[in-house]
């Protein structure tokens, strides 16, 4: 008796802390080479961003309708309106605005952050109701950070609750979080961002999160080069 | 003197992990270091009366500058450490990098002092293995791991397959130190390795605790054709005829358990036949293997370790394998290995191949703090 209660306190320190995990209904291949974000748009266009620093336009489908000229040198945030792409270059610390029509650059802004480069901006979102972009340091420390409209920082948070964060998305009121190394997605009070529900995810490298115009939550793993649909997970917290 | 060094640094280098990068908006520029500092406590023999080995050492303290710019890359890494003490001892380099890449064709192209694509231990960072010593075959005294050349670099499938070739000067982390040897001659050196069912990054250690196992296989090969005997322990890292390296690398990765494979052996055809023994060859074989089990546990931020590598120098001389089994623990402060406490337990190991025990069994406790 004695030996088994020592062997499950062992195995205790050994074990994962249990979460809710949430399978995929299915998966297409993204043709981008390490396609390290991607948003969604109200037409049914997905817009993913490339490691390499190129932008693509695709279908529905996922299938490519188009790239950008406009090349930087490691992008890893990307979010879209109606009328704009906007992107994120982690290495440069830089966001470029591009018109959707053509993908051409229509104004940038530099976001002085001093940390380690392949640590910095991994994530760029829009808050309708503050009227404020979102935008994530990955790690060393994490940090969200409140950007006006016209990019100007306004407001630093520190966010404690996974190893790293590599995509967020604001959808239906609520801030979507992912962690690439915990691959876990956090559900966020988009007021104070305390934590209101997490769910494993089980893919490797995921480095995009979005919801697309049905409501599915779309996450795309760089390493495997694909998008992973999920139905929208339940609050349970 | 050493000692206040060693304090002072990591002093220093604590509170400045904050500013690392900078940018202009075209061109990054990041500033990178680290340091390991290790206390070495030898289990002598009784009748030793020589332990100087017992003592402090700064194992590396490095300083790096890595600029990138569109297609083009620049790479500086210096050990500061073994710039202060003057080090020759190409297994301790006091220059790490100084290479320039370019990724603007369809082969990305490395010139400059590098690291040679040889063997994927080799590739891994001294501040992301387990380890405070590398195996005795993989530290560079046997063969090189750094060189002034040229290396091209093409991957396939997704980076699933990566395909490495280059040419050096040959005399390895001594490059710099002198021309070449009289023969002229350069050494090449390639790698290929597949990777399924996702590429996998050169590290020992899974920390990421992948969903699914991945593989990696890696075949290496090298050869020099040299006019000089070189090598502080072994006299093989050149030889005064020819040298053949051919290795083979097996990585592993499963939700915290990563394992490694190698196997390594050079075909040597010396000009000076005093290590043929006599015997009716013109060649002799050297090599080893090393394999290696680690854990990382998330919940008590640890790794757990344990590695086996063997070494002989010669087949012709019976008896002189070197075998180590050795036991590795690492706790990982704040979760990475960013900044960690290591912990490497030696213990030599006798039996009919290696009749003479080389080394005395040991205990490394290290201190690393890294700031990239």
């Amino acid at each position: 008796m004695k030996s088994i209660t020592i062997f499950a306190v062992v195995a205790s320190l050994f074990a994962a802390t249990p979460i809710t995990k949430i399978t995929y209904e299915k998966s297409v291949n993204i043709p981008v080479l390490e396609p390290s974000d991607i948003a969604s748009s109200s037409d049914g266009k997905y817009y993913a961003v490339s490691d390499n620093g190129y932008l693509a336009e695709l279908d529905e489908n996922m299938n490519l309708l188009r790239k950008s000229d406009f090349i930087g040198l490691d992008f890893e945030g990307v979010y879209c309106d109606e009328k704009y792409v906007y992107i994120m270059d982690e290495s440069l610390r830089k966001i470029t605005v591009l018109d959707k029509q053509n993908l051409k650059p229509v104004r940038s802004n530099t976001i002085v952050y001093s940390g380690g480069r392949n640590q910095g901006f991994e994530s760029l979102t829009y808050n309708p109701i503050t009227k404020r972009f979102i935008t994530i340091t990955e790690k060393n420390p994490t940090m969200i950070v409140e950007l006006d409209e016209n990019f100007v920082k306004l407001n630093e948070v520190p966010l404690k609750i996974a190893r790293d964060i590599s995509s967020a998305t604001y959808h239906d009121g609520k801030l979507y979080v992912l962690s690439d190394e915990d691959e876990t997605v956090f559900c966020l009070n988009p007021d104070n961002y305390s934590v209101i529900g997490k769910w494993k995810i089980n893919i490797l490298n995921p480095e995009g999160i979005t919801f697309n115009k049905d409501g599915k939550m779309v996450i795309c793993s760089d390493d495997m080069h694909h998008a992973y649909f999920f139905n929208l997970p339940t609050i349970t917290q | 003197m050493k000692n206040i060094l060693i304090i002072l640094s990591i002093l220093l280098t604590i509170p400045s992990f904050g500013q690392v990068s900078f940018s202009n908006g075209n061109t990054s520029l990041e500033i990178t270091g680290g340091i390991i500092s290790v206390y070495n406590y030898r289990f002598y023999d009784s009748t030793e009366t020589d332990h100087k080995k017992n003592n402090f050492a700064l194992k590396t303290m490095r300083l790096g500058f890595d600029v990138r710019r569109r297609n083009i890359e620049y790479s500086l890494e210096m050990d500061m450490a073994n710039i202060l003490t003057q080090t020759t001892d190409p297994s301790n380099p006091a220059l790490l990098d100084a290479s320039i890449t370019y990724k603007g064709l369809p082969v990305e192209i490395i010139a400059g002092y590098q690291k040679l694509p040889y063997s994927h231990e080799s590739q891994v960072t001294a501040f992301n293995t387990p380890y405070l010593q590398r195996p005795e075959m993989l530290r560079g005294s046997v063969f090189s791991r750094r060189d002034v050349g040229v290396t091209l670099h093409k991957d396939f499938w997704q980076q699933k397959i990566n395909v490495y070739g280059g040419v050096y000067s040959g005399q390895g982390e001594l490059s710099l130190n002198s021309d070449n040897d009289k023969s002229g001659n350069p050494e090449y050196a390639s790698r290929v390795d597949f990777s399924y069912p996702a590429k996998m990054k050169y590290r020992e250690v899974d920390e990421v605790h992948v969903p699914f196992p991945i593989i990696q296989v890696g075949f290496n090969g090298r050869y020099m054709k040299k006019a000089l005997n070189s090598g502080a322990d072994y006299s093989l890292f050149t030889i005064n005829g020819e040298k053949f390296t051919y290795g083979m690398d097996v990585t592993a990765e499963y939700k915290g358990i990563s394992f490694q494979w190698e196997t390594h052996q050079l075909q040597i055809n010396p000009v000076d036949r005093t290590p043929l023994q006599g015997k009716p060859t013109n060649h002799y074989f050297a090599g080893g293997n090393m394999a290696q089990l680690s854990y990382h546990s998330l919940k008590l931020s640890s790794v757990f370790s344990l590695r086996y590598d063997d070494f002989n120098p010669n087949d012709i001389v019976i008896g002189d394998t070197h075998k180590t089994l050795c036991v590795g623990y690492n706790y990982l402060v704040g979760g990475s290995y960013r900044h960690c406490i290591k912990i490497q337990y030696f213990q030599r190991l006798a039996d009919a191949e290696s009749i003479s025990v080389k080394g005395d069994n040991q205990l490394r406790i290290g201190w690393q703090y890294r700031f990239k």
